[in-house]
């Protein structure tokens, strides 16, 4: 198979890859395997009792487009698929979005207190408590909350055989007498509750909180308020948002006086001994231990806070996405959290297809990353500055020195968009993505993909053939070639040579500049003994590694691959 | 002399309050039944079915929470020798993949109510030998049971009714078993988060987010090694260590072009 074939077919396969997807077909709404709206590559793997199209993909058939499951039972609007909808589970179907289903509007239901849900959960919120919830329709979320006064803490009076007895409830929730806002020590209500110097957590809450002697929650726990006691504390409930509470502004981390823990401060209530009163304390949740924590401190001189999020390497070195202009195989993007004083992370994509970007808030010092897509792939398409370098819609960029092959004999062109003229240049990825170097020859295919590719015929793209036109000596033996150039400068060279031959000028091999990759570094013209220009070297070393995990490169651990360049940069003779 | 004497006196009171003891023990035995009181678990009908079905019901909740969502999964993902049922599925890349069970809580019940239902038979069936060895008389009016799944618990009701007839005869209804369970509040996060990942504007899970949110989940994805670029969630409840992990693929990246 000739050279042009090769490349053609190269570029044919992932131009048509890139611009199809990857086409099976049959759609089958549900397989065999239970899987809903697959594109497969036969009939036999799809489920007969449901519908199956051998003429579109599932994205443009009927019976997958998505439409809105309806759960009445449990109170649920979930898009779906007609056939993941199912009704022997209380599953029924609407065509419509979820958004144009009257059943999922969101009211505002007030069952127990007001909460604006979709109708149909209201409904089952009901039925669940075995009433008939009253719907308020077209008002907004905060006008239904603002009705939620039935639904305000406070201190239910209970007469029984111990006196007056105390809950700390809701309004809807006392069957005695209510106070709302107020707590059962609370000395006008004259109850058997007084302030103790117990504390505790409460599930869902982060802070540490008083009890009373009856076992009621009261506020979040600061020591100045129990000897002497204060008896607007232990009256009032007080609102976080809105009264002052003790706090240091950093979270009250181990303080032996003051409860208001902040989870996203770095701390939330936990057993500890060191408090004034009671077992609890603010404990820290920030992440201080650990290699990772270690090499985040040597970075930015202080410990992952809870809820940080950072970029690390295969290596657990802190990175950003920077670092992956020039990735070396085995080189991939992880994200490190800190949460609860642990740190876990996560791979972007082994592929390099996600890669981590992270950025630090000045004002709260906190770090966070997130995973970005690699959009790579259609660099190679671009052939002028402008396109290759949109960032809205590409993570490319431009290489200069060298033009990719288009065709055997010629380079593709690549404008500059600002003059508007051609330069010697490349749009490669910004990011060189991850390929399976290590099986080059094996298929890449998805299920019913009947598309292949490997990791070699991506690689190829990046090859850089450049031909020069030359009589000379090379290697010992005299030649006298007259070879169509491959790039755009030798294509001149080649016109320059028509020209010769028809008389217009004289010496072309002179007058045209010589070759694009043989030569004297110091010289345009023609040596007598050819050397492969080591700028055209580097240039091409550059595109073949920009393309990816191709060429020869060392590892992530710096250990050097199988290839090396001297091997990879050949002469051919073709005369 | 004085001592010995006094060792007997001391010998003769222990032996008393044996005596007194062992027949207050009989006398409380002979009694309670008629109170109502039982002192094992095989003379409360109810109390046998709980510690019959309780621990099936607590393992198949773990199990089918491990698994994604189904007892035998047929299209799954193996992890530390789990096979994980695909919540979310595309075959192709670039694709937003397909939800498999938008009503997933009840997928669960129904899977738990399959698996146990047969168990729960048994454990009917035995009950009724063990009664009637015990000279009962043993009629079942076996129902339809129910899975509740519920905040901090899982709720089994096998509407199953006995009879139990020996000088009297006794009707025994709602037997119930409950399980510690934090699976309500796995779903709850579970279910966003696999219509996130279906969604073709997002395609994805962030971990990060939930764990902003709700401080007493964890979400973990597992590093794995394969080309198709699967994934896998675990929530995992913090406090109690209940987890739910299920496996997605949703606009699935191919390895080089």
């Amino acid at each position: 198979m000739n050279k042009k074939l090769i490349i053609l077919l190269t570029l044919g396969i992932f131009l048509s890859i890139y611009l199809l997807g990857d086409i099976s077909a049959v759609c089958c709404e549900k397989t065999e395997a239970g899987d809903i709206c697959q594109n497969v590559a036969s009939a036999e793997y799809c489920d007969s009792d449901y519908d199956i199209n051998g003429n579109l993909a599932c994205s443009s058939t009927t019976f997958c487009s998505t439409g809105t499951c309806v759960d009445r039972t449990r109170g649920e609007c979930v898009p779906s698929t007609r056939a993941a909808c199912n009704p022997s589970q209380g599953g029924y179907f609407y065509e419509q979005p979820i958004e144009e289903v009257t059943e999922c509007q969101k009211v505002c239901c007030i069952v127990n207190g007001p909460d604006y849900v979709e109708k149909v959960t209201c409904n089952s919120i009901g039925s669940e408590y075995n009433i008939q919830p009253e719907i308020i329709e077209g008002i907004s979320a905060l006008e239904c909350y603002s009705l939620a006064d039935a639904d305000v803490m406070g201190a239910c009076v209970i007469e029984n055989n111990l006196g007056r007895d105390c809950d700390m409830t809701t309004k809807s929730d006392c069957t005695g007498e209510f106070h709302k806002g107020l707590l059962c020590t609370a000395q006008d209500l004259g109850t058997i509750c007084v302030p103790s110097e117990k504390t505790t957590c409460i599930e869902g809450k982060n802070e540490v909180y008083f009890k009373d002697t009856c076992g009621n929650n009261a506020n979040i726990y600061d020591s100045s308020k129990i000897n002497p006691i204060n008896w607007d504390y232990w009256t009032y409930l007080k609102n976080p948002y809105e009264d002052p509470i003790c706090n240091d502004g950093s979270g009250n981390k181990y303080s032996s006086s003051c409860g208001n823990c902040n989870y996203i401060e770095g701390s939330t209530c936990g057993l500890g001994n060191s408090a004034d009163y009671g077992d609890y304390i603010c404990q820290d949740i920030d992440c201080k231990e650990g290699e990772l924590a270690e090499k985040f401190n040597d970075l930015y001189d202080n410990f992952p806070k809870n809820g940080d999020s950072w970029c690390i390497d295969s290596l657990g070195d802190v990175t950003n996405i920077r670092d992956f202009e020039n990735a070396v195989p085995g080189q991939t993007s992880f994200r490190a959290s800190c949460y609860m004083g642990e740190i876990q992370f996560q791979l972007g994509n082994q592929y390099r297809n996600k890669i981590c970007f992270s950025q630090r808030t000045e004002d709260t010092k906190k770090i966070n990353a997130v995973f970005i897509p690699n959009r790579w792939q259609d660099c190679t398409f671009q052939n002028n500055t402008a396109d290759c370098e949109n960032t809205d819609r590409r993570d490319c960029r431009v290489l200069e020195g060298v033009n990719m092959v288009q065709s055997e004999g010629m380079s593709k062109k690549f404008i500059n968009s600002s003059t508007d003229k051609e330069i010697r240049a490349s749009c490669v990825p910004k990011y060189s993505p991850g390929l399976n170097f290590w099986e080059p020859t094996l298929d890449i295919a998805s299920q019913g993909d009947n598309q292949q590719k490997n990791t070699e015929s991506v690689c190829q793209i990046g090859t850089s053939i450049c031909g020069a036109a030359y009589s000379g000596e090379y290697e010992n033996r005299v030649t006298d070639w007259e070879w169509d150039a491959y790039s755009w400068e030798c294509a001149i060279e080649k016109d320059c040579m028509n020209k010769e031959k028809q008389g217009e000028v004289e010496d072309c091999v002179e007058g045209c500049g010589g070759s694009l990759c043989f030569g004297n570094e110091d010289s345009d013209k023609v040596p007598k003994n050819p050397n492969i220009k080591q700028s055209w070297i580097l240039n091409s070393e550059k595109l073949c590694q920009n393309m990816g995990d191709c060429g020869a490169k060392s590892n992530y651990h710096g250990f050097i691959g199988y290839n090396i360049w001297d091997d990879l940069i050949k002469m051919i003779d073709t005369k | 002399m004085f001592s010995m004497n006094n060792k007997r006196g001391q010998v003769t009171i222990f032996i008393i309050i044996a005596i007194v003891i062992v027949a207050l023990t009989a006398l409380v035995y002979l009694i309670a039944p008629s109170l109502g009181i039982s002192f094992s678990s095989s003379e409360n009908p109810k109390e046998f079915i709980n510690t019959c079905l309780e621990e099936d019901l607590y393992l198949t909740a773990q199990k089918i929470s491990m698994q994604g969502g189904e007892l035998e999964p047929e299209h799954y993902l193996e992890y530390g020798n789990t096979p994980i049922t695909y919540l979310v599925y595309s075959s192709q890349y670039g694709q937003s993949g397909a939800l498999k069970y938008p009503l997933l809580r009840q997928q669960i019940k129904q899977e738990i109510i399959n698996e146990l239902n047969p168990i729960i038979q048994n454990c009917y069936s035995s009950m009724k030998t063990s009664y009637e060895e015990k000279g009962y008389s043993v009629e079942i009016n076996s129902g339809q049971p129910n899975i509740k799944i519920l905040p901090n618990q899982i709720f089994l009701e096998t509407n199953y009714t006995v009879y139990l007839t020996k000088d009297e005869r006794r009707k025994y209804e709602n037997f119930n078993v409950v399980v510690n369970n934090n699976l309500y509040e796995l779903l709850n996060i579970v279910i966003n988060m696999i219509e996130f990942a279906s969604n073709p504007n997002y395609c994805g899970i962030e971990p990060n987010l939930y764990m902003n949110v709700y401080p007493e989940i964890k979400v973990e994805e597992p590093i794995l090694s394969n080309e198709e670029d699967s994934h896998i969630s675990i929530v995992t409840y913090r406090k109690s260590g209940d987890k739910f992990q299920f496996a997605w693929r949703s606009c699935a990246f191919a390895p080089g072009y």
